[in-house]
């Protein structure tokens, strides 16, 4: 029985009980077979709610946290680098691909951190924390470009996380679990309701873009225009939180009653480190947009291609990861409940939020955004909901929104946007 | 023992039984969702949902009418007839109880005066005559004329049933069909004739947006709000987002053309007058289809000598009578909406595309969410999405061949703005429609697309209209 699966909540931890990429995995090994990439487990995990896991000391716990993730672990090597690079100006090529690659891991602990954090509340808060720190690298990325005034960027990556949500995570959830498993099937309620928010959210981007071009209006009635969509979109945020978290909880319970882990560490630790690793994501991010006009020049990559199809990388890598291995296990409401609702969490959350704190900061950011760029969003979302429409799933359809995905890159290599 | 006769549909979805072509229900009369034995909800289409609604408001009509009469004496009638009350508890058949035939003129004052808070506004008629005799200034004929018309809405549409009543099945669908949209229609040409293309344009486009959105939008709320989860009938609203994606691209078809390949305007009149000419078609076939090939026959509940009120004649001029009234007022409101515009800074497309449909459908409106917090999903969508597809089938075609035969060179060419909000909302609205089930968040979806797109509105300003 495929339920639905917690939309917005974003929670991984039910994924991340599947996916072993870890040193957990070391005792069950035999002897000079390696260690694969991603670890799939195949077994079923029937006992679930038995594992108990028992770790002897916080240090022990964030240990395993920050550093107990194979490659993408190894990635947090880069961060000296990284800093090295910044204060010993080694060009802008460098700063930019080593904060980019630090970035990476530090995602995925902002996650667990987020996700002990969550443990700690009951089911309501709990939900609302997660909806709210699931895509905090996102925020802390656009809002160091908003502030840094790279209004392009800021757009490019929001528009480029919804893609890359929709586009690559969900198809590659499709091509693999569809390579293992012949068809797979998955509760539409629940992706249909996600796709009427994305559509919502595309007449929001649609609204003032018509205006800056078709009619005389002044740029101060686009920035009014965009602030207005901005606060509907938030109030259906708000609405869609209590819907999920409250009128309509039944809908979204976990499947077999399973035990919610506990907490591995206590809640100051958790708060404590979420605070460190945000202040960590900023910091890096603030080297990485800072490092984006040289980048874009001495590479000649254009800057929308940089936030739409770059920049997105470095807060979805880790939950692509996560999704797909899921999928492969055959838990495609999970999957799609991670690829999904990420996306309608940035297009109902964080885009809004962009405008209200622009608005705040005195920073002109609009839903302004290019005719082409409008025309492609809501293309990817009229193919989503084809695609979605049919409750099975295979390959071919992973392969095509993949394909779609690389299409909208190539477009965008080669898009060069004056006036901005 | 009635029979029902479910046709092979190409949108039925058969579990691969093609040879299940008539099927016999052992149904009596059970009332009125009794009978079909298929899915437990009807596909609905827009004339029958109509009849529904206008049966179910008779019946109720019967039972005040009954308990009226079956009061004791010295007890009062209630002072305000609710239009909420019309369907509390009608949900049997009440033909056992012998029903008093009302006198005419009883008739005729229920049409009129027995709708409760909308008949008030008929109070304004006297008022916006005098505002527009006396040049009160343009805001208080526009307002007033604007009340006024409401009620007429509702007026006419008991007639138009009346008149129905009177006739076969086929051609009272067709008569429900015709003047059901009436006011859209009468109010339409009526600026149309006044040379203000814009306003016709955003009326028709308005009405359609209201429906599709804000209706649609309203029941899934209210009702969702009550019920925690309604189901409806996927297949009849499929059908209905199909006609409405063809009737886009008839919007679409000529706008292009005007911008981007340099025709001249003849040929984008054209281009208009020609999609005009395929959507009546359509329209036609549709009708064709609804009430001849495929025509359900509706349940049989022993109702076959429906109880009017009022004699042919008398609803024929009834009906008259009401039209030519709204033709009346609705000149002055169509006159007034230049010095609004000017007076209260509000643009002119705002007015068309927001204010206007509100004397349409304001009546429907009311109706559709009381029958989905009654949880009659089914009803309350066959009206809210048949009314649609009915303006962008027959009367957004029908404004441009009366241009056309007057003279005025109404075209469908709309900015392209409002083709790309239509276009939105028609995929909004299907991605909503593709699962069968509703809730509030998804009426609140629809209703917030609405707001945005009024914001959007307000702060249009379109040159060269």
């Amino acid at each position: 029985m495929s339920d639905l699966r917690p939309i917005i909540t974003n929670s991984r931890q039910p994924a991340r009980r599947l996916v072993s990429v870890g040193p957990e995995d070391d005792a069950e090994r035999a002897p000079g077979e390696r260690m694969s990439f991603f670890h799939v487990n195949d077994t079923e995990p029937e006992t679930i709610g038995d594992v108990s896991y028992e770790p002897s000391s916080v240090a022990q716990v964030l240990r395993e946290t920050v550093l107990g993730k194979g490659p993408i672990s190894w990635c947090l090597a880069c961060a000296p680098f990284a800093l090295l690079s910044f204060y010993f100006r080694m060009g802008a090529t460098w700063v930019f691909w080593l904060n980019f690659i630090t970035m990476i891991p530090l995602a995925s602990i902002l996650g667990d951190f987020t996700e002990e954090l969550a443990l700690h509340t009951n089911d309501t808060i709990g939900g609302l924390i997660n909806a709210s720190f699931g895509n905090a690298v996102e925020v802390v990325v656009a809002i160091n470009a908003l502030l840094a005034g790279e209004i392009r960027v800021v757009q490019g990556s929001l528009l480029g996380s919804i893609f890359s949500n929709l586009l690559l995570v969900l198809g590659s959830c499709f091509f693999f679990g569809g390579l293992r498993h012949q068809e797979q099937s998955f509760n539409a309620t629940a992706a249909s309701a996600n796709m009427g928010l994305l559509a919502l959210s595309s007449i929001a981007l649609v609204l003032p873009t018509p205006f800056a071009e078709y009619y005389e209006l002044h740029d101060e009635q686009v920035l009014m225009v965009s602030r207005l969509a901005a606060v509907f979109l938030l109030c259906m945020y708000a609405q869609l939180l209590v819907f999920q978290l409250h009128t309509h909880t039944n809908m979204f319970q976990n499947e077999e009653g399973e035990d919610e882990q506990s907490a591995k560490i206590s809640m100051t630790v958790a708060v404590f480190g979420l605070l460190v690793t945000t202040l960590l994501v900023a910091l890096f991010s603030n080297f990485l947009v800072d490092s984006i006009d040289g980048f874009t020049e001495a590479s000649g990559i254009s800057r929308t291609f940089v936030g739409i199809v770059l920049i997105p990388i470095v807060g979805n890598a880790v939950e692509h990861i996560t999704a797909v291995t899921v999928a492969m296990k055959n838990k495609m409401d999970l999957a799609m409940g991670i690829a999904l609702g990420s996306s309608t969490q940035i297009s109902l959350l964080v885009v809004p939020l962009t405008v209200i704190v622009g608005w705040v900061a005195g920073v002109d950011m609009t839903l302004n955004f290019p005719h082409f760029e409008i025309a492609l969003y809501i293309l990817s979302i009229f193919t989503v909901s084809i695609v979605l429409s049919n409750p099975t799933c295979n390959w071919l359809e992973g392969s095509l929104l993949i394909t779609t995905y690389i299409m909208l890159a190539v477009g965008f290599w080669y898009e060069k946007i004056e006036n901005y | 023992m009635s029979s029902n006769w479910q046709p092979i549909d190409s949108y039925q979805q058969n579990n691969g039984t093609p040879d299940r072509v008539v099927t016999f229900s052992e149904s009596s009369d059970k009332g009125d969702d009794a009978g079909v034995d298929s899915s437990p909800h009807d596909k609905m289409n827009f004339f029958q949902a109509v009849k529904k609604v206008q049966k179910l408001r008779r019946l109720e009509r019967q039972q005040t009418r009954h308990t009226k009469s079956a009061r004791k004496d010295g007890e009062h009638a209630p002072l305000i007839q609710d239009s909420r009350d019309l369907f509390r508890g009608t949900e049997k058949d009440d033909t056992s109880k012998p029903m008093e035939q009302p006198t005419v003129l009883e008739a005729l004052i229920e049409i009129v005066l027995g709708k409760g808070v909308i008949s008030w506004c008929l109070a304004c008629a006297p008022l916006a005559l005098v505002s527009v005799y006396f040049h009160w200034g343009a805001t208080w004929v526009f307002w007033l004329n604007f009340m006024t018309l409401i009620p007429f809405a509702s007026i006419l549409g008991d007639f138009t049933e009346e008149l129905a009543l009177h006739t076969n099945e086929t051609i009272g669908g067709l008569i429900n069909a015709s003047f059901g949209n009436a006011v859209e229609v009468v109010v339409a040409i009526n600026a149309l004739l006044a040379g203000e293309i814009r306003v016709v344009q955003g009326s028709l486009l308005g009405s359609i947006f209201s429906n599709l959105l804000l209706v649609l939008g309203c029941c899934f709320f209210f009702g969702g709000l009550k019920h925690k989860e309604q189901k409806f009938n996927a297949t009849s609203a499929t059908a209905n987002m199909g006609l409405l994606a063809l009737s886009s691209i008839a919007l679409a078809l000529p706008t292009p053309f005007a911008q981007y390949y340099n025709l001249h305007d003849s040929e984008v009149l054209l281009i208009s007058r020609l999609a005009a000419i395929f959507l009546l078609f359509m329209y036609a076939q549709l009708l064709v289809f609804q009430l001849h090939t495929h025509a359900d026959i509706f349940e049989n509940d022993g109702d076959d000598a429906p109880f009017t009120r009022i004699s042919m004649p008398v609803a024929l001029a009834g009906l008259l009578t009401t039209t030519l009234l709204v033709a009346f007022f609705s000149d002055f409101l169509v006159e007034s909406i230049d010095g609004f515009t000017e007076a209260s800074g509000i643009s002119r497309t705002f007015v068309g595309i927001i204010l206007l449909p509100i004397v349409g459908n304001a009546v429907e409106h009311v109706t559709a969410v009381t029958v989905a917090m009654k949880d009659k999903m089914d009803l309350a969508m066959g009206i809210a999405l048949g009314s649609s597809t009915q303006i962008s089938l027959l009367v957004v075609p029908l404004t441009v061949l009366v241009g056309w035969i007057v003279g005025v060179d109404m075209t469908l060419n709309f900015p392209h703005f409002e083709i790309i909000m239509y276009v939105l909302s028609i995929l909004t609205v299907s991605i909503v429609l593709s699962n069968p089930t509703c809730n509030w968040l998804e009426g609140s979806l629809l209703i917030t697309t609405y707001f945005m797109i009024a914001v959007g509105f307000w702060f249009e300003k379109i040159k060269n209209y």
